[in-house]
């Protein structure tokens, strides 16, 4: 296992330090972003998305690291990764690396207030499956990306979306993945941003779990929402703060938290 | 297009139930060795107990059910637990709502639990040691089969039955080890069961307790067969005088 994590610190500076570097010295092309979540539940919707009490209090702390590296004016490349512990009070707590994803966004139409995007991910295992916590299969999703942003009553709003399908080799099912972003400047250096993110799953999967499994079922549907405030402290420093939950699902866990968050944007 | 239906529905359900009753017919076989007789004086107790409620569906309907205590162990998640209708034994169980631990069912846990202790009394009879060491009797009990656990769990269908050893507490067996009671004899038996039998977990002094009538009891049972056990892990828990020679004993 510590190999494994040398592993991936390594490649994650190779992929990182290459693009990092020259935008610091050029100047605006790397943006970093950190977020700190934390959520419980004890409860799950299971396979019919009837709610039940899985008798165990599910707590996990999820450590993210994001960075996006604008290499043309329409392309960014992305590396996406988290750390997470899990406690249980009835099984042991776990803790390890999600399976990092690879995003490659190419901008194809761009008019100043509207953008339309592709999205390529490649989901990347860092080793074998762990409950709750990865699928530990190689995946992919090809997705389209929308932006917009429109002035109601003086106050800026954007809206952004995305739609993608979302496969894994193996026995994950495959999923249709929808984001919606809504957010609003309201006072100068503060927004506010609604979201909400659906992760459907087609049911194509092959559980061989036969427990409530809070995250990481083989087939699973979840629709998230998040409400969260940004505050720009200075040129390029944001932090924020929010909460979300989880609104509806079958095969994944109820309940919610909060989560903050800080990035640079160089 | 309804009769296709019909078909279909049938040979999914006529597959699912050949799938479930394989498992069933694959546990029965590994446990039939070991399963606790039906003239047991503790069996009709446990029909009793288990044939009221779910007892295994939750921490909250095990202390309902009159165990205690019911707090998983740190490490195997295990439930070590007794009953107030059943002096004299304890009950390791695992929860539906538990996960397998290490992917196992948790009949394959008992069932090398069972095969070990009988492994180490095997050696202990084998050499005339009964007077230095004991190993609780154990046995699988096959739960009712109804009530059954909700559909959505990890339904257990056996939990481990044991002789209750009355093991000192943790303080008093850390005392145990650290005094005149270790003799070079006991280590030099000791050692000998540990590498015939292949000990992994029975080189630190919680695995191996001093009971209430002054013998050692091997209670982590379970993983045996396993190559050179760590014998330094015990080292630290001896008098100073007895670590070196525990250190020159050699398989």
């Amino acid at each position: 296992m510590k190999t494994l994590i040398s592993i991936y610190f390594i490649l994650y500076i190779l992929l990182i330090l290459p693009s990092a570097l020259p935008a610091f010295f050029e100047g605006c092309d790397l943006d970093i972003y950190t977020a700190y979540k934390q959520y419980k539940t004890d409860h799950i919707w299971n396979r019919q998305g009837k709610k039940i009490n899985i008798h165990n209090d599910f707590r996990q702390r999820e450590y993210q690291l994001f960075a996006d590296y604008y290499f043309t004016r329409n392309d960014c490349l992305s590396l996406h990764s988290s750390f997470v512990e899990i406690e249980e009070i009835l099984n042991r707590n776990t803790r390890g690396f999600t399976d990092p994803e690879l995003i490659w966004t190419h901008c194809f139409y761009s008019n100043g207030t509207e953008s339309l995007c592709t999205e390529l991910t490649a989901i990347i295992p860092v080793a074998g499956q762990k409950h709750e916590l990865r699928y530990g299969r190689f995946g992919g999703e090809l997705g389209l990306y929308y932006s917009t942003c429109v002035d109601l009553s003086s106050h800026p709003v954007y809206f952004d979306a995305t739609l993608g399908y979302r496969a894994y080799s193996g026995y994950p099912s495959d999923q249709i993945r929808n984001t919606f972003i809504v957010g609003s400047y309201l006072l100068p250096g503060f927004y506010l941003e609604g979201r909400t993110d659906l992760h459907f799953g087609v049911f194509n999967g092959k559980s061989h779990m036969h427990h409530p499994l809070v995250f990481f079922n083989a087939n699973y549907r979840l629709l998230k929402a998040q409400i969260r405030g940004v505050l720009n402290i200075y040129s390029g420093f944001y932090v924020s703060l929010g909460c979300f939950g989880h609104v509806w699902g079958q095969n994944v866990g109820t309940g919610g938290g909060f989560l903050t968050e800080a990035w640079f944007v160089f | 297009m309804f009769n296709r239906s019909l078909v279909l529905l049938f040979f999914i359900l006529t597959k699912s139930l050949q799938a479930t009753t394989e498992n069933k017919t694959e546990a029965l076989q590994l446990v039939s060795p070991y399963l606790l007789p039906h003239h047991h004086p503790v069996k009709s107790k446990l029909d009793c107990i288990f044939k009221q409620s779910r007892v295994l569906l939750s921490i909250q309907s095990m202390k309902k059910a009159g165990f205690t205590p019911v707090e998983p162990r740190k490490f195997t998640r295990l439930i070590v637990t007794s009953h107030p209708q059943l002096t004299g034994y304890i009950l390791k169980v695992y929860l539906d709502s538990q996960r397998n631990h290490k992917d196992r069912p948790e009949y394959v846990c008992w069932a090398k639990r069972v095969e070990g202790a009988q492994l180490i009394q095997k050696i202990i009879n084998e050499n005339g040691w009964n007077h230095l060491f004991k190993v609780p009797k154990q046995w699988i009990y096959a739960l009712p089969s109804k009530p059954t656990a909700p559909k959505d769990f990890n339904s257990r269908n056996f939990v481990l039955v044991e002789e209750n050893m009355g093991l000192l507490s943790a303080r008093e067996n850390k005392k145990m080890w650290a005094s005149g009671k270790i003799t070079k004899e006991l280590l030099s038996a000791l050692f000998a069961i540990l590498a015939q039998v292949g000990l992994r977990d029975c080189c630190k002094i919680d695995n191996i307790p001093f009971s209430s009538d002054g013998r050692i009891a091997f209670i982590d049972t379970q993983t045996f067969n396993e190559g050179i056990p760590p014998y330094r892990r015990l080292t630290s828990s001896l008098r100073k005088d007895l670590r070196e020679y525990w250190k020159s004993l050699k398989p």
